[in-house]
Parts: C-alpha cells; structure tokens; sequence
C-alpha cells in the first residue's frame, strides 16, 4: 500500500497503477459525498470515474498545498456543479424514481432512517450552494475557513450560506424529529 | 462581546479557529446571555444529528467494482477528458449576468446616441440673455402658434438659431409699462 506522497509522485509520473490506490483510498469517500451532493448513486458513480480520470491527467496541476483528497474532491465539486447546471429544470421530490434511484441501505432503526431520509429529503431542496456548504460542514467536517478556500469565497459567505441554510432546513424539517432541539439530539432522546 | 458579535463568531469558536483572548469573551457572553447560549446550544444539537444521520446515510454505499476498469480503459485509450466548464463560459452562462451586461450596453448606446442630437429648445432657450428690465425667471413652451403673441404682454419672443418660436415666460417682475401714450394724452389735454 502506497502512501499520500507516492501516490501523488505516481500520478505525477503518469503511472496509471496510482489511480489503484485512489480508489482504494478515496473511491468509497468520494462516492458518499458525490451522492450528498447529486442525490443520486447512479450519477455519484459517474461522477467519481470522471473525478479519477480528471484527477489522473491533471495530476501536474497539484501542488500539494492541500491534502490528496481534498484536491479530489475539489474536482468532484466542480464536477457536482455542472452537473447541477445540466439538471438546473429538474424538480426533486421526495422519491423521483427515476432520478433518485434505488435507496443506499441505511440504519435498521426505523427512527434514524426515517431522520436522514427527512434530512436527505430537506437537504435535496436546498440550493446547490447551499447544499455544498451543508454538506462540507456537516458531512466533511471541515473548519469555516476550509470551506472557504475549498470552494473559493470569503469566509463570510461561507457563514452566511450556512446560517440560511440552515433556516431553510428548519423550515423543511419536522420539529418532531428533534434535530435542533437545545436539549439533545434525536440520538439522545433515546434510553 | 454583543450578541451580533458573538453569533457571528459562534462557528469559528466552534472550530477553535479564534485568537487568543476571543474565546474567552464568547463563552463569558454565553454564560450571560440566554439567547446566544440557546442558539449556541441548537446549532451544536444539530450539527450533532445532520453528522450522523448523514453518515449513517452513506457509510453503506461504496464504489462500483467496474468503475475501476472504465477509468483505466478511459486512461489507457486516450478518451477526451470529463468537460469541466471554464470560467468565462460559467459566468456568461448565467442568465441574469448576461441579461445585465445587455442593459448596460444598451444605456451606453442609448446615452451616446442621445449626446449626438441637437440641444432641446428649451435648454436652448433658457441660455437666451435676461430681460434687460427685469429679473427673469423664465420657463420656456414650444409653442409655435404665433397667433398666441398677443397672448399676455408678459410674455417675450424669442426668435431661436433652429428657427422654432419659443415663449419665455416672466416670472419674476412684470415689465414696465410703456408710458409715453399717456404724456401724450395729457399733453393733448
């Protein structure tokens, strides 16, 4: 198993055996987001392999300035929003059948299921921008600042994404799932 | 610390992304604060619940196994490049960009346009030298009925360079009256 620094040596060289390791690495990771971002896992996959092969032949282009998966997924981004852009008059509805496709299985508890498909569900209506700052911070975890460089603007937009973003989940989600109560999380109001 | 302040910084210290001494301040404002603390307390709830719902959405999913084999045919076979959208082409893309820089082309043109005609009348008019009896303020008309001259002897004529009549209208002081008809009747008896 390569580390970070000989796979990025090996893509820089034109070794083909480093997208191997990207994918082993980072396919998996890669896929979850692409499928926050798009909502579709169909779409997710084929925005992966793009993301690989962009990746591969643009390899000189990374500085290293960033972590490995943070340059992937920075390419994935881009990817994520022309995608966006193609499907711009598409509507999501709760389950478009033929734009959501088959439901990843989730947690056997019907309680969380039922939260992140509502969540899922919320976050589909929002914005792209809206719906990338959502996703970076509470799926990627990533700092304001992160974000920021990530996709390009100011920390204060970044704020201010996040803080209507969230207004309109709140408006999007039922106040029985709990999800901003003060006094705990839908998790914690449990035994 | 106000409050405006301390919700605008809530994430930073969240993400002990703040300098020394800020930190601080925000939890001495939370302490004292209801609202800051409970809006502080529902943002962390839910970042909480949206982190793990979200990953139990996912952790399930993973990578297709062909998609390995088509990157590596795609690489191998030298096929074109994923298209990512430049710049320029996203900017110019958007509708209400596009409609915008048409807006303003069309008032550039519409003002250059504009300074090539002829000055109005009225413009022209106001630059017609004052009365020399009275202090004038003047409006001028484009009346071109020259039936209307004996229209009130407030009135003055004034011939324009465009040959178009135009009124200027005394506003300030009445002319004086001519008196010499009156000499004369007097004189006459």
């Amino acid at each position: 198993m390569m580390d970070e620094a000989d796979i990025v040596a090996a893509l820089k060289g034109g070794d083909a055996s480093a997208v191997e390791e990207l994918v082993c690495l980072y396919g998996d990771r890669l896929l979850r987001s692409a499928y926050l971002l798009c909502g579709n896992e169909a779409d997710a996959q084929d925005l992966v392999q793009d993301t690989l092969i962009l990746a591969f032949r643009n390899a000189r282009r990374f500085r290293g300035e960033s972590a490995l998966y943070t340059y992937l997924h920075g390419i994935l981004l881009n990817l994520t929003r022309h995608y966006h852009r193609k499907r711009k008059r598409m509507v999501y509805t709760d389950q478009p059948p033929e734009l959501a496709g088959p439901e990843p299985s989730v947690s056997r508890d019907p309680d969380a299921n039922a939260a992140s498909s509502t969540l899922m569900g919320a976050i589909r209506q929002l914005s792209p921008a809206h719906r990338e700052v959502i996703i970076l911070r509470y799926y990627e975890g990533m700092k304001i600042h992160e974000i920021a460089r990530h996709i390009g603007v100011t920390k204060g937009t970044v704020k201010s994404r996040l803080h209507y973003a969230v207004i309109h989940l709140r408006q999007l989600i039922p106040e029985e799932l709990n999800l901003f109560s003060a006094n705990g999380t839908y998790d914690r109001r449990k035994p | 610390m106000n409050c405006k302040r301390c919700q605008k910084l809530i994430h930073e210290y969240r993400d002990d992304a703040l300098p020394s001494g800020l930190p601080s301040s925000i939890e001495e404002h939370l302490k004292a604060c209801d609202d800051c603390r409970k809006a502080f307390a529902q943002e962390r709830a839910f970042s909480e619940s949206a982190t793990k719902l979200l990953h139990e959405r996912v952790h399930s999913m993973s990578l297709h196994p062909d998609i390995l084999p088509k990157v590596q045919a795609a690489l191998e076979s030298g096929a074109p490049s994923p298209r990512i959208p430049s710049h320029r082409r996203k900017v110019f893309l958007r509708p209400a960009l596009a409609m915008g820089v048409a807006a303003v082309l069309v008032t550039v043109v519409f003002a250059m346009l504009r300074n090539h005609q002829p000055p109005h009348p009225i413009r022209r008019a106001q630059s017609v030298p004052e009365h020399p009896q009275s202090y004038i303020m003047c409006m001028a008309t484009m009346y071109a009925d020259e039936t209307k001259t004996d229209w009130i002897e407030r009135r003055l004529i004034v011939e324009m360079k465009n040959g178009v009549h135009g009124y200027l209208k005394i506003i300030a002081t009445k002319p004086p009256k001519p008196t010499e008809p009156k000499q004369e009747k007097e004189a006459e008896s």
